[in-house]
């Protein structure tokens, strides 16, 4: 199985489109850090409205902690989109090339090949979300020094103690790992059904996006299928900045993203296992 | 005999389409076995079962001696294919490829042993160039590189020498034809020309339509006695008259035009004999009647619908 995953990942790091997403999250985290590094404290003003003409807070509000939630906030919502790249084309791809044929006739299981490809495609998710981690926090604390950090809610601001910041996001980003090798789940099942690589990465783009609709829609009726949209639970890597951590909510939430993951990722071998390769 | 593909009663069926019916053949030990039919015949979908792409809907298939289905892993480490065109990873190097045609297969082998067997198919010069800059010739000597790199004792070739030029085609017929001889291996090859597989294959099976047509060693089925000759003179009806007052009148088969079947080995006796009557001969054409009979399949379902203006 490692031997396969490892040939998966050579193939995955040989491909151009692979560092597409690098070059995307690089470009957007260095944007945003130039923008605060000039601008921040008018973005920092424009937040905090009110609560700057209310309270007094002191220290260096606009510090690498802060620069690096605002990067995340703004990330995850998009990176899904660049990893729908990949996993959507883990199967397709080898489909629309002719290599599928190839591979399905070695003498391995066709568990296996699909298990690797999965496989070679979270940990593609997890350097992705490294990569953002190294470079957001890293520069970002490089340039913006640490200080405490102030988070702001839907009605309130949290500020916690910089001592009391990087294990969350030590978890935040386990949580985010968690949430994007679900979106890679959705592509991958996708994947084993096309004969090209676009399908299944629009498909997947669509399912999260529309599950994203549904999530931030407060309507009745959505929000009765909300406990099931995998999509609302995603965005819970946000509860390691409440104070205190309701846990509970968060393990709950990381639960239901195992159990997507697992039935995503079942059916893609069901399936696999029975199609005819005919491309 | 053994046999190292024994296929009994093969069949599939796509939605209200049955694209091999019935199929039952076998394959003996280190023979060179054409596989013939038109395009849409169903040569690819058998070989796509014999190599578990796809299920078929029922019958056998036994490998080396084991059940297909069951032995799966088994079978597939003792066999190399190649599946209609050689699709390999454009964007790796011949090398690469290789590399990861072998550890799929199973077997590990040093950089000099990979490099060798691309000097089989001379490649070794282009070694670390990616595939997208390669020819369709160089492609295809690639992919069966990539087929031999597990040492397998059966070959599957599927049109193998498609998109080849003149030059391509021969090196693959004679790469074949060594690996057949040479190295005792089995190669079970596809093609829709029968011209292609007389000059190789040991046995043969034609298929149409899904259905077994002929099986049978080539020297059985491609029989000099069954050659036919067809004659144009300058007066045929005279020539006819001419060749039904002697020996060859036995030959004469029924139809428009001259036409008789005989031993090859008579056919410039036939030559001989027109020219000292005199006989204004303007061609005299030999070819085998399983040529005719296959190409009559070929074209039997092939119509084109034409416009007026």
């Amino acid at each position: 199985m490692w031997t396969l995953t490892r040939i998966e990942l050579f193939k995955i790091f040989k491909k151009s489109r692979t560092y597409i997403a690098f070059a995307a999250i690089g470009a957007i985290i260095i944007l945003i850090q130039l923008a605060m590094y000039s601008d921040g404290e008018s973005y920092l003003e424009f937040m905090l409205g009110n609560i700057n003409t209310a309270f007094e807070i002191e220290g260096n509000k606009l510090n690498g902690y802060f620069v690096f939630y605002l990067i995340l906030h703004t990330l995850l919502v998009h990176v899904p989109l660049l990893i729908c790249l990949v996993a959507g084309d883990a199967v397709a791809g080898e489909a629309n090339m002719g290599t599928l044929r190839l591979l399905v006739t070695k003498p391995i299981s066709r568990t296996g090949l699909i298990l690797s490809k999965f496989l070679a495609s979270s940990i593609y998710t997890l350097l992705l979300l490294t990569f953002m981690a190294v470079l957001g926090l890293g520069v970002s604390v490089a340039l913006f020094g640490v200080s405490d950090l102030m988070v702001q809610k839907s009605d309130m601001f949290i500020l916690l103690d910089k001592t009391d910041v990087l294990w969350r996001y030590a978890a935040a980003y386990g949580f985010a790992a968690l949430s994007m090798i679900t979106v890679a789940a959705v592509a991958f099942l996708f994947s084993v059904f096309a004969d090209n690589s676009i399908g299944p990465i629009i498909a997947a783009m669509s399912v999260v996006i529309v599950a994203t609709i549904l999530t931030t829609m407060d309507i009745p009726i959505f929000n009765a299928l909300k406990p099931y949209l995998f999509t609302n639970h995603m965005l819970n890597w946000k509860g390691f900045f409440d104070n205190p951590v309701d846990l509970r909510e968060v393990l709950k939430s990381a639960g239901i993203l195992v159990l997507h993951i697992i039935l995503f990722v079942s059916l893609a071998v069901y399936f696999f296992r029975k199609k005819d390769v005919l491309s | 005999m053994s046999f190292i593909i024994d296929v009994k009663g093969l069949t599939k069926v796509f939605k209200e389409v049955t694209a091999v019916d019935d199929l039952s053949f076998s394959v003996p030990k280190g023979e060179v076995y054409g596989f013939l039919g038109q395009n849409g015949a169903g040569k690819s979908t058998t070989i796509r079962m014999l190599l578990t792409l796809i299920q078929p809907t029922s019958g056998s298939v036994s490998i080396l001696g084991k059940d297909l289905l069951h032995h799966r892993k088994e079978v597939l480490r003792q066999t190399g294919a190649i599946i209609e065109k050689p699709d390999l990873y454009k964007y790796l190097t011949a090398l690469e490829n290789i590399s990861i045609m072998a550890r799929l297969s199973g077997v590990r082998l040093t950089k000099q042993e990979l490099l060798r067997q691309l000097e089989r198919v001379g490649l070794a010069e282009r070694a670390t160039s990616k595939v997208k800059t390669f020819s369709q010739g160089m492609k295809q000597r690639l992919g069966i590189a990539c087929a031999l790199v597990n040492n397998p004792q059966l070959i599957i070739l599927d049109e193998p020498t498609n998109g080849l030029d003149p030059q391509g085609i021969a090196d693959v017929r004679n790469l074949i034809l060594s690996l057949s001889k040479d190295e005792g291996k089995t190669i079970f090859v596809s093609s829709h020309l029968l011209s292609e597989i007389e000059v190789m294959a040991d046995s043969m099976l034609i298929i149409d339509k899904g259905k077994k047509v002929a099986e049978g060693k080539a020297e059985d089925l491609l029989h000099p006695s069954d050659t036919l000759v067809q004659l144009e003179t300058a007066n045929d009806a005279e020539t006819k008259k001419l060749l039904l007052q002697n020996r060859w009148s036995t030959y004469l088969q029924n139809g428009n035009g001259i036409l008789l079947k005989m031993h090859r080995a008579e056919v410039p006796a036939l030559n001989t004999f027109l020219v000292q009557n005199g006989v204004e001969v303007f061609s005299l054409r030999s070819k085998h009647s399983l040529e005719d009979y296959f190409l009559s399949l070929t074209t039997a379902n092939q119509h084109v619908d034409t416009y007026p203006n």
